[in-house]
């Protein structure tokens, strides 16, 4: 017997043993489960029954490209999706760049503070201070500074009690944290939402945290300017899921005057 | 003269093709078996389910995650039947999208504990395949990805190097090539350990 095919025996042995019985049943069940019925799950206004079978292609053909396709097409292909995806990202760092200038109008979600009160949250009455904007990312009345680099041991406390309230969806510690017209622009979700007024700032950062999100930081806060960045990894019930970055900028009282979120959730 | 055969998988029959000999039985074979035509998933997946988990379980390394993986791709081929039938080798989608699912699992697996190393914990090791001859699994498990998925698919899976190429999506060339230097790289590795 020759070199290979002793070779070639050895590697036979490692050949597991696979039960199929009842697998089949499981997928057929599983396929039937996972084809949703036309209009399923869709608020009635949204259902497009004459278009499913379109998704549903499209969806298979994403497993594995179509048999025969020529190479040419294929690259093409590749070619289209890698352009609209710089323009994409040409078109998203514009954007960001433009809103922390000014702050264009994006989907508002509401500026009524009623929803949730101090009352209503343990948290007793807010001296509301005026949130205007500061050139600097350090504490209270600290004097502004130019550059970058590494921020105060006070807004590293913040941050870190920001990340710890965020992940816990402790409403009274970030009611504390924010200004009372913070803003929250979330470049994460799609489309892009702008969240005005504690209330609403409050309120969907605990549902962050109902849903499971958390964030813990990666590496340490930088100040850039006017505004303190921080990089985290982002969870989903303990399973890391993507990165972003906050940036905030906070008012002379040092709270929370603007926050803007960016990053990317990759689910798996 | 042409000898007449009638080729049979579970419940599929292929119509009587020819062989000018029975020296050209494997090729045919191999022939037959790209060709053959499904009445339905089932029979696809009778045919085809064991050896494939078999052969990707050689390259995910571990039996349970090559098992969801052709699992998945077979629930992605009761779906899609109405479309895949037509195609002129639904097996050999099957196989490429169970193999997919396995390299997207890995990726997966890779970034999650890139990330988990960022925020300074330690990733869990998944579970490698036990082998009774340890020796070898060591070197196949070192081998380059393609190597060891052309070994896997060809050794183990019973695939040509025909339909192995097809899965890859590469060369019949190239899969010769993965074997030629998959096998002297792990007979070079175990001679140099005697």
């Amino acid at each position: 017997m020759s070199e290979d095919r002793r070779l070639e025996e050895r590697l036979k042995g490692f050949l597991v043993s696979v039960e199929p019985t009842g697998v089949w049943e499981a997928i057929e069940n599983r396929a039937k489960k996972e084809e949703t019925p036309p209009g399923e799950g869709l608020p009635a206004s949204r259902e497009a029954p004459e278009e499913r079978p379109a998704i549903r292609v499209t969806a298979v053909a994403r497993e594995a490209p179509a048999q025969k396709r020529p190479r040419s097409l294929r690259l093409a292909a590749y070619a289209c999706v890698a352009m609209v995806l710089v323009a994409g990202a040409a078109v998203g760092t514009l954007e960001a760049v433009e809103h922390l200038g000014k702050g264009p109008d994006i989907l508002v979600i509401g500026d009524d503070t009623a929803g949730i009160s101090p009352g209503s949250t343990g948290q007793g009455a807010q001296t509301t201070s005026p949130t205007q904007p500061v050139t600097t990312a350090g504490t209270a009345g600290e004097a502004p500074e130019a550059g970058q680099g590494a921020v105060s041991r006070e807004v590293k406390a913040t941050l870190q009690q920001w990340l710890e309230a965020n992940n816990a969806g402790d409403i009274n510690t970030l009611w504390a944290l924010y200004a009372e017209n913070a803003m929250v622009d979330d470049f994460v979700a799609s489309p892009p939402t702008r969240t005005e007024g504690r209330a609403h700032v409050v309120g969907m950062i605990a549902y962050w945290a109902r849903e499971g999100l958390a964030f813990t930081a990666s590496g340490e806060p930088v100040r850039f300017g006017d505004y303190v960045a921080q990089a985290v990894i982002i969870t989903g019930d303990g399973v890391p899921m993507g990165e972003a970055v906050h940036v905030f900028e906070l008012d002379m009282d040092g709270k929370i005057a603007h926050h803007w979120v960016t990053g990317e959730i990759r689910a798996d | 003269m042409g000898l007449a055969v009638t080729y049979r998988f579970g419940n599929a029959v292929l119509g009587p093709g020819s062989v000018t000999s029975l020296r050209d039985w494997p090729a045919t074979e191999s022939r037959v078996r790209e060709h053959v035509h499904y009445a339905c998933p089932e029979d696809v997946f009778q045919h085809e389910y064991v050896r494939l988990v078999r052969a990707l379980a050689i390259v995910a390394g571990d039996k349970e995650t090559a098992a969801d993986a052709v699992q998945e791709a077979f629930v992605c081929l009761v779906r899609g039947w109405d479309r895949l039938s037509t195609y002129e080798d639904p097996v050999g989608w099957v196989r490429r999208v169970a193999l997919n699912k396995i390299r997207q699992h890995q990726r997966s697996l890779s970034r999650q504990a890139r990330l988990l190393l960022k925020i300074g914990q330690e990733p869990s090791l998944p579970v490698e395949l036990r082998s009774s001859d340890p020796e070898l699994w060591e070197r196949l498990r070192t081998l380059p990805p393609k190597q060891r998925t052309a070994v896997a698919l060809h050794y183990m899976g019973d695939l040509t190097a025909r339909e192995v190429a097809h899965v890859m999506h590469v060369s019949e060339g190239t899969v010769d090539q993965h074997l030629h230097r998959a096998l002297r790289a792990l007979r070079e590795a175990l001679e140099a350990e005697r």
